[in-house]
């Protein structure tokens, strides 16, 4: 796996166990990462720097959820064209994503391979 | 004189005829039973609708006492004579309950018994209406039971779609430390398989390590709670039998 140079991936999750191992692995995926803990905190970093290829949203979060969220971002120009794909371990993954109109979803236990996959498709 | 005479004549014609169109009346009702017990409740009259309810004809009844109509467990509880005593003290007793046909078979009668006097005052009778009440009965019990059986129905749909709220707040939190748990571990198979293992930063490598044993822990500990809950769920009885060695100890 190549380095991917520039534009990397937000991935906004408030277990830290997994923001920790998907950092993990999309970093030896060659992906930069950054994290934020939920909404609000994801919302202050696309507007402080370079937005990133993908956004993966985890949606049951404190503070600010992934709908939440996802509904400021389509409210900023500057931000709407962001793809999101959601992860989630909800039974209803699917139709939560097609919701609020995600690019694409995952579903928790999420698959090594599977989340290079999706990631691929926009970084 | 003459004309006296003729006008009594006239007077007790009208009031045989007024009798006799009562006494059809009466007789003719077939939805109640309209009969009159004497004093000590035997049968002295008897009509269409005493008939076609209890079952009896006129000549089969009369002279019979009233407590007949009644289940034995009534009779033996005194409920026959109590009512005419009701009645009598204070002019009329109601009481719906069951009531025995001349075949055995019961109805449910609606019953008012009301006592009769002279214009003396002299207690000459009671005056008996029964109404069979069976067909309404039924319909209230039918829908009494109904209601009970939607209430059980929806008490156990209840059940079921917290059951599968459970189950579904459960996989959740079992997913939870089994997302991490599973992508360290094919990140270390990805990384064993591209030699890569060795040139990993040993801090990550400690790091995804120590966070696999957290996750392992938390599955195990959510693995007790879960069960914990079917126990408590389940009942004291559903206790597990103590261990030989505590029996043995003891």
């Amino acid at each position: 796996l190549t380095p991917h140079a520039g534009q990397g991936v937000l991935v906004v999750e408030d277990d830290p166990d997994i923001q920790q191992v998907l950092r993990f692995a999309l970093e030896m995926a060659g992906y930069p990462v950054t994290t934020a803990d939920n909404g609000v905190e994801a919302l202050r970093q696309l507007k402080a720097a370079t937005p990133p290829c993908l956004i993966l949203l985890d949606l049951m979060m404190p503070v600010m959820d992934g709908w939440q969220f996802r509904a400021a971002q389509q409210q900023d120009p500057a931000l709407a064209a962001i793809p999101v794909v959601v992860i989630s371990a909800d039974g209803r993954t699917p139709q939560k994503a097609v919701s609020i109109g995600a690019a694409g979803y995952l579903t928790k236990p999420v698959d090594f391979d599977r989340l290079v996959e999706v990631v691929q498709r926009y970084c | 004189m003459a004309s006296d005479t003729t006008h009594r004549a006239t007077l007790r014609e009208q009031l045989q005829a007024s009798e006799k169109r009562f006494r059809l009346l009466v007789e003719s009702v077939r939805d109640y039973a309209i009969f009159m017990l004497d004093p000590e409740g035997r049968i002295v009259s008897w009509n269409l609708g005493a008939e076609r309810i209890k079952g009896y004809r006129a000549d089969e009844i009369v002279g019979e006492h009233f407590s007949r109509f009644y289940p034995p467990e009534d009779v033996a509880a005194g409920k026959p004579a109590r009512g005419l005593e009701v009645a009598e003290r204070e002019g009329r007793v109601e009481d719906e309950g069951w009531r025995v046909r001349k075949d055995g078979s019961r109805f449910w009668a609606n019953v008012v018994i009301t006592a009769l006097r002279d214009a003396g005052g002299r207690l000459v009778g009671f005056a008996k209406v029964t109404r069979d009440l069976t067909e309404r009965k039924r319909a209230e019990e039918d829908r009494l039971r109904l209601a009970r059986e939607q209430a059980a129905r929806a008490e156990a749909e209840a059940a079921v779609r917290a059951r599968d709220e459970f189950l579904s707040i459960a996989a959740h939190e079992l997913k939870t430390p089994l997302t991490p748990l599973q992508l360290q571990v094919q990140l270390l198979v990805h990384s064993l398989r591209k030699g890569e293992l060795t040139t990993l930063p040993p801090e990550r490598l400690g790091a995804m390590l120590e966070s696999a044993e957290r996750q392992s822990k938390r599955f195990a500990s959510l693995i007790e709670k879960l069960l914990d809950l079917s126990r408590i769920a389940a009942g004291p009885r559903s206790r597990p039998p103590p261990h030989p060695e505590e029996v043995a100890g003891s």
